[in-house]
């Protein structure tokens, strides 16, 4: 499959998740604070309350749990780490740059994590992307999704048009050992008059996952490719006429 | 089937069911009825309606990014740098949304202003930040109308993002309100007669209503 | 008291209520400048410039801006000031709402030269509009007193 770079690209969202095996200390991300501040500039503790409920017999159990992450942001909020108990997210909103630029971030901030953590058994690795196609509908007419996705539900011709849908497969990239959730959804747009479909992928490996960072990022140029092709097979070219407009601003 | 066996079966299911953290989103009545055709001779779960659960748990474990949904809206307790921090970082978000449809240099530009109005040294304290529904509709009567010309911005007391104008004496000022719509103010001057108007209209229809006023001078690039 | 017609007001104005264009340069007043918050009680709040009664308009406003840095809470050098006279401000007013506006001197134990204008209209953006564009004419900047 070639590689495609188009003018606007669709791409509203970019995740590098890593997942390990054992919880991080506190302690590692107070040291980290300081170095990472001076790539993102905005500091944000994250608090989470967890509810367990546990049925023994005729008696539920809850236990509660309580979670600080810590998210850190550039100054225009587009580039994202945020550092959890048990994982690492490296994320980049629109306007997104290149594959090159990102992946080089997430480099960068894991080999600062790793420097602070020694080794730690990765038990999986997850990169989603998040693309929405914006559709110009000034008249409100009705949008055909099969004209610009390949991603859609079908239904019987008595129970159309819809007027939303979500729907979500999930499938093996067996040739990767990876597990390919994909999404797609009408939205409301943020655009007015136009309407917009989300189609989402994350590929998600937990069998064999690369340890070194070395291989973790030849797994990663493995999963660029992959990704580029699954969006290629979910879009129409007509979709892609709408990437590749001019910016009149 | 009797009321014990159909009690036990439930307590089995429930125990299982919490240990997989799903949501709770059968009623005890269906799950009964689901079990009265699933179960099997062993009074276990079917394999099947087993594998149903554990395929739901799978589609459920995703790539996380908090990103996607910023949670800033609790301002119990916060200093008021931190309410101005986190009212420009939810408008910052909020642009990264239509970002692929924007110039970097009017976002970047934008964002420059946005800072500057929420300085906290010089923050008055009966005051609103910036609101989101009041930029969202900035934002989407931006990309309607593309000017070539980035405003000035401003801000009410009350948070409405205010967009101005001014070409010599003449001056357009725009203040956006929630849910689309606008309050707008043009002044020009002509043969050295000054002419005023205003109104409020929908960001769609915005446009229309000031075409009489020729516009385009505020909008098109200055050399 | 009512402030004499030939006399002048200030008023301190924020810097997210000035009139700027995308690069930052002041340029004049928006409308939002004179808007009333619910704390205002229907008063706009100004100071009479010749309170003081310096020798010179320049050493009125100075005179005035220093007491303006050490009353108003969150005070920046990135602010500005409006000066209107008491006669145009009245005929501006004169155009709009039911009642007669006045202004009013009105000291408080900070601001002795502090006063109001009083029975406009609320918050009617034509009248702040008019405030802004054709009433209070002078524009000074924070940072260009010493």
């Amino acid at each position: 499959m070639t590689k495609s770079i188009y003018k606007q690209p669709p791409i509203t969202e970019a995740v590098i998740e890593i997942r390990f095996a054992s919880p991080i200390d506190e302690s590692v991300y107070n040291k980290l604070n300081k170095k990472i501040s001076d790539f993102y500039p905005d500091l944000k503790p994250i608090n989470t309350y967890k509810f367990d409920v546990k049925f023994e017999g005729n008696h539920p159990n809850t236990t509660t749990t309580y979670e600080t992450d810590y998210r850190f942001s550039s100054s225009d909020m587009s580039q994202i780490l945020i550092l959890k108990n048990l994982a690492v997210t490296v994320s980049q909103l629109a306007p997104y740059e290149s594959w090159e630029k990102f992946t080089s971030r997430f480099q960068r901030d894991f080999a600062l994590l790793k420097k602070h953590t020694g080794h730690r058994e990765i038990t999986r690795i997850g990169v989603r992307y998040i693309n929405r196609v914006d559709i110009p509908n000034q008249k409100g007419e009705i949008v055909h999704e099969d004209q610009y996705v390949n991603i859609y539900p079908q239904q019987p011709e008595n129970l159309n048009p819809v007027n939303r849908y979500a729907i979500q497969s999930q499938l093996d990239l067996k040739d990767i050992k990876a597990v390919l959730t994909l999404n797609s959804a009408v939205i409301p747009s943020p655009l007015k008059d136009h309407s917009s479909i989300v189609v989402d992928q994350d590929i998600a490996k937990e069998i064999d996952v690369p340890q070194s960072a070395k291989d973790i990022v030849d797994y990663l140029e493995i999963v660029r490719t992959k990704k580029n092709s699954v969006f290629e097979s979910c879009i129409t070219d007509k979709a892609r006429e709408l990437f590749n407009k001019c910016l009149k601003i | 089937m009797s009321k014990d066996l159909v009690s036990a079966y439930t307590n089995s299911f429930h125990a299982k069911y919490a240990e997989m953290q799903l949501p709770s989103l059968l009623g005890s009545d269906i799950f009964n009825k689901s079990i009265n055709s699933l179960y099997n001779d062993n009074l276990q779960i079917s394999e099947s309606f087993s594998r149903t659960l554990n395929h739901i748990n799978d589609l459920k474990i995703k790539t996380e990014s908090y990103s996607l949904v910023p949670d800033f809206n609790d301002v119990s307790n916060r200093t008021t740098k931190e309410i101005l921090f986190d009212a420009c970082a939810n408008v910052k978000i909020l642009t990264s949304k239509v970002s692929m449809h924007l110039n970097s240099e009017f976002r970047n530009n934008l964002f420059i202003q946005i800072d500057r109005v929420h300085e906290p040294k010089s923050w008055n304290q009966d005051d609103e930040p910036v609101n989101q529904l009041s930029f969202n509709s900035f934002l989407r009567w931006y990309l309607l109308n593309t000017p070539e010309q980035g405003p000035g911005i401003g801000l009410s007391p009350l948070g409405n993002l205010v967009a101005a104008w001014m070409v010599g004496r003449d001056r357009l000022i725009i203040e956006f309100l929630p849910k689309d719509k606008t309050k707008w103010l043009i002044s020009r001057y002509y043969n050295d007669e000054k002419e005023r108007g205003s109104g409020q209209t929908s960001i769609s229809r915005l446009s229309a209503v000031l075409s009489p006023y020729n516009v385009d001078t505020f909008f098109k690039e200055k050399d | 008291m009512d402030i004499p017609e030939d006399d002048n007001v200030i008023r301190y104005i924020e810097y997210k209520f000035l009139l700027r264009d995308d690069k930052g340069v002041t340029l004049g007043l928006l409308p939002q400048a004179f808007e009333l918050r619910d704390i205002d009680n229907g008063k706009l709040s100004i100071s009479w410039l010749e309170y003081c009664n310096e020798v010179t308009h320049q050493k009125n406003i100075d005179s005035s801006v220093k007491t303006f840095r050490k009353v108003i809470n969150n005070h920046s050098n990135n602010c500005g000031y409006g000066i209107g006279k008491v006669k145009t401000i009245k005929e501006v007013g004169s155009l709009f709402g039911t009642g007669k506006i006045n202004i009013v001197h009105s000291p408080s134990k900070k601001n002795k030269a502090h006063s109001s204008i009083i029975r406009i209209p609320n918050n009617d953006w034509d009248f702040m509009a008019a405030l802004a564009e054709d009433a209070f004419l002078e524009l000074i900047l924070d940072s260009n007193i010493p």
